[in-house]
């Protein structure tokens, strides 16, 4: 390793950088735009429920059971009817997502449109918390609940701290994956060759602005989410900073991978996509973990987002540190050894 | 028409070369259904729970042990409160529940604490509405409608046809004519006599059929896997297809004709189609959350009226889309017009 050498590397990859045009709104427009659609667009909370009414009884009580669904918040009444054709219509037609219907025996029924089994649930339990009052049992067990880290359940401070991550994962992989295949598309891999440098100082020279660029998207990303999205930090950000190192290494390392074993930037960045798409859906980014099937929560073992996110979520949430996040880095840094290593070595055998 | 028929032709020979295509539209489309369609679920199961109980009664091992028979908890003894606490910032536990030392002495409403890792949120109130209706037996006489024994791959696999064919579409277009660009053909193409409308069609229509033939391939595929009910008429489905199909190559038209490698055009199409469509459509999160500005983008996005139709007529059975056929062909005519007035510039 020669330090006047990696230099004039890290020189060049600075000039060429600056004046690739497409590289800095992709830099700065696209992190923003993520956060921005992740933050507004993931919730996945139900309000104002529509609902008809079929209310054959019509007296005080029923009055009282219909009012008391009204203003818990939950509910607004698009229809009220005798017919439960009509109920019927509503609900297969999406103009209504539920009914009610109170017998003249007091008896109530509800109906629920349950295409969408997640919003069924949840209204199904609005309509529990509301109707509970009408009924006489009293329950045995009474859990009260308590909700740690994110009191007021909002998506938001999940989600925004994973786009950070995001950010890395799909800009590192992406940019890494260009890198190199575009000296070999325009001819110029021949001259850095002819070039006294080493496998190892080109492979640094190439990877050590991208770490700067990952970081700087980084820097980016979380301050915009505490602004804009109130995002409680808890943790240490100098942690966040350290933990976050191993994690960049292993993305642009698959990166540049990719960029190895392919000839043409196309390539090279459908390689990256090939990897990403299966980090992104299997992470526990959207969807959680916890809910999959057993084989595949065992794949997504193999994931080096999944332990990156845990990193994110508990550092800005429940302000985790070393102590509990030791084993999350310790397995970042064997997959940030293991693929630089390999890509440095499919670079020599390249070389030689 | 004849200039049409030869790019058309041109076009179908293309494609019968290139292996990348077959990959793009038929391996990918499959491995994706099966990753989300197993991948997606918001229901709670086998929940890592932690338990301590303080009044070591015969009533509360009972509780425990129906609890650790239910399919919803793993339960896991532990010794103090401050014990969950710390098990649940290192993220071995989401919930905690703390049996007090009174418990076994009510009858009625004995209380029992419960704490849950709320950091995300959607799993926290799935596991409590577990809890909830563990513990309180439901009073409310109910029934679901479309979607009895409410499976979420009901829900969520039609959005993973819309989202999929969404990209697919998207993607091959605008590969179609980027490649011409960057092989620089596409030059030799506009000093020929056709005209930039047949020689866009020309271009699009091989697409759009490959997308059909993906659409029933995917749906195929998707009911054999997850037993996904296909209620209403495929015709009906075809005709929809169709409409959606239109917005969606024109984007895809577009996005080409202003990107001049195919790296762009990628970076573009995952930026402005890709995403949303996933995010904005209704495919996961529902579009009546969102913010109102944040509503209006999603009636520009064609895979949000086509999600509406595709879900009303697997689980509904409806086969008349009326409203939102309108959109399609209104959204059809406006990204189809700009598509041809930004290709047709290039070309001069």
């Amino acid at each position: 390793m020669n330090r006047v050498r990696l230099k004039g590397m890290l020189r060049k990859e600075f000039i060429q950088l600056r004046r690739d045009k497409r590289l800095f709104p992709m830099l700065f427009f696209a992190p923003l735009f993520q956060l921005f659609l992740f933050g507004y667009a993931v919730s996945l909370d139900i309000k104002d429920v529509p609902m008809v009414v079929v209310d054959n009884r019509n007296d005080s009580f029923s009055r009282e059971v219909i009012l008391s669904l009204i203003s818990s918040g939950y509910f607004r009444v698009v229809c009220s009817t005798h017919s439960i054709e009509v109920m019927d219509r509503k609900i297969l037609m999406g103009e209504a997502k539920a009914g009610i219907i109170i017998n003249e025996d007091g008896e109530i029924g509800v109906f629920i449109d349950g295409s969408d089994n997640n919003a069924a649930g949840i209204i199904q339990g609005y309509f529990e918390q509301v109707l509970s009052r009408f009924s006489n049992h009293i329950p045995e067990v009474y859990p009260i609940p308590r909700f740690l880290f994110n009191p007021e359940m909002k998506s938001v401070n999940y989600m925004v701290p994973g786009v950070a991550g995001m950010v890395i994962l799909i800009i590192a992989s992406v940019l890494a994956a260009g890198i190199l295949v575009k000296e070999k598309e325009i001819g110029t891999m021949e001259h850095l060759l002819v070039t006294p440098i080493s496998p190892a100082e080109m492979v640094l020279g190439k990877l050590i602005p991208f770490i700067f660029i990952s970081y700087i998207e980084m820097g980016l990303v979380i301050p915009a989410g505490i602004i804009f999205f109130h995002i409680p930090f808890r943790g240490n950000i100098l942690f966040l900073i350290v933990a976050t190192f191993p994690f960049i290494i292993t993305i642009l390392s698959i990166g540049l991978l990719s960029s190895i074993i392919s000839s043409t930037q196309q390539q090279a960045v459908m390689t990256a996509f090939l990897f990403m798409f299966p980090n992104i859906v299997l992470s526990g980014f959207m969807f959680p973990i916890e809910n999959m099937p057993d084989w595949l929560q065992k794949i997504t073992y193999l994931l080096p987002f999944r332990y990156y996110m845990t990193i994110l979520r508990s550092v800005f949430l429940k302000g985790g540190g070393f102590p509990q996040l030791w084993r999350e880095i310790l397995i970042l840094c064997i997959f940030a050894l293991f693929f630089f290593t390999l890509s440095v070595r499919r670079f020599r055998k390249i070389l030689t | 028409m004849n200039s049409f028929l030869s790019i058309l032709w041109k076009e179908i020979i293309h494609i019968k070369r290139e292996r990348r295509i077959a990959v793009i539209v038929f391996t990918f489309p499959l491995i994706m259904t099966i990753l989300y369609g197993y991948a997606i679920s918001f229901e709670p199961k086998n929940v890592p729970t932690g338990l301590l109980d303080f009044d070591n009664s015969t009533k509360s091992r009972e509780l425990i042990l129906s609890l650790s028979s239910s399919k919803y908890f793993i339960i896991h003894r532990v010794s103090s409160t401050d014990e969950i606490y710390r098990r649940i910032i290192q993220g071995e536990i989401k919930c905690g529940i703390v049996i007090p030392p009174d418990f076994s002495r009510k009858e009625k409403m004995a209380s029992i604490q419960v704490i849950i890792d709320g950091s995300d949120p959607n799993l926290g109130k799935g596991i409590l509405k577990n809890i909830q209706s563990f513990f309180i037996p439901s009073q409310v006489n109910t029934r679901f409608l479309f979607n009895q024994r409410m499976v979420s791959s009901n829900f969520y696999v039609p959005g993973i046809i819309v989202v999929l064919i969404t990209i697919i579409g998207v993607i091959i277009t605008s590969h179609s004519i980027v490649k011409e660009k960057e092989q620089g053909t596409f030059e030799l193409l506009s000093t020929t006599p056709v005209s930039s409308t047949s020689l866009i069609l020309g271009k699009i229509l091989p697409y759009a059929i490959i997308s059909l033939i993906d659409v029933f391939l995917i749906t195929g595929f998707a009911r054999l896997i997850f037993s996904i009910p296909v209620r209403g008429s495929l015709l009906s489905l075809f005709l929809n297809t169709s409409l959606f199909l239109l917005p969606t190559l024109s984007i895809g038209v577009t996005i080409s004709a202003l990107s001049k490698t195919e790296l762009t055009a990628l970076f573009a199409s995952f930026i402005i189609i890709t995403l949303p469509s996933i995010l904005l459509s209704g495919f996961v999160f529902p579009v009546e959350n969102m913010p109102g500005w944040l509503q209006i983008v999603t009636q520009f996005l064609p895979a949000t009226h086509f999600l509406k139709i595709v879900r009303g007529l697997f689980l509904k059975g409806i086969n008349f889309f009326p409203a939102e056929g309108f959109t399609l062909l209104g959204l059809g005519i406006l990204y189809a017009s700009i598509a041809i007035v930004s290709s047709g510039k290039r070309v001069k």
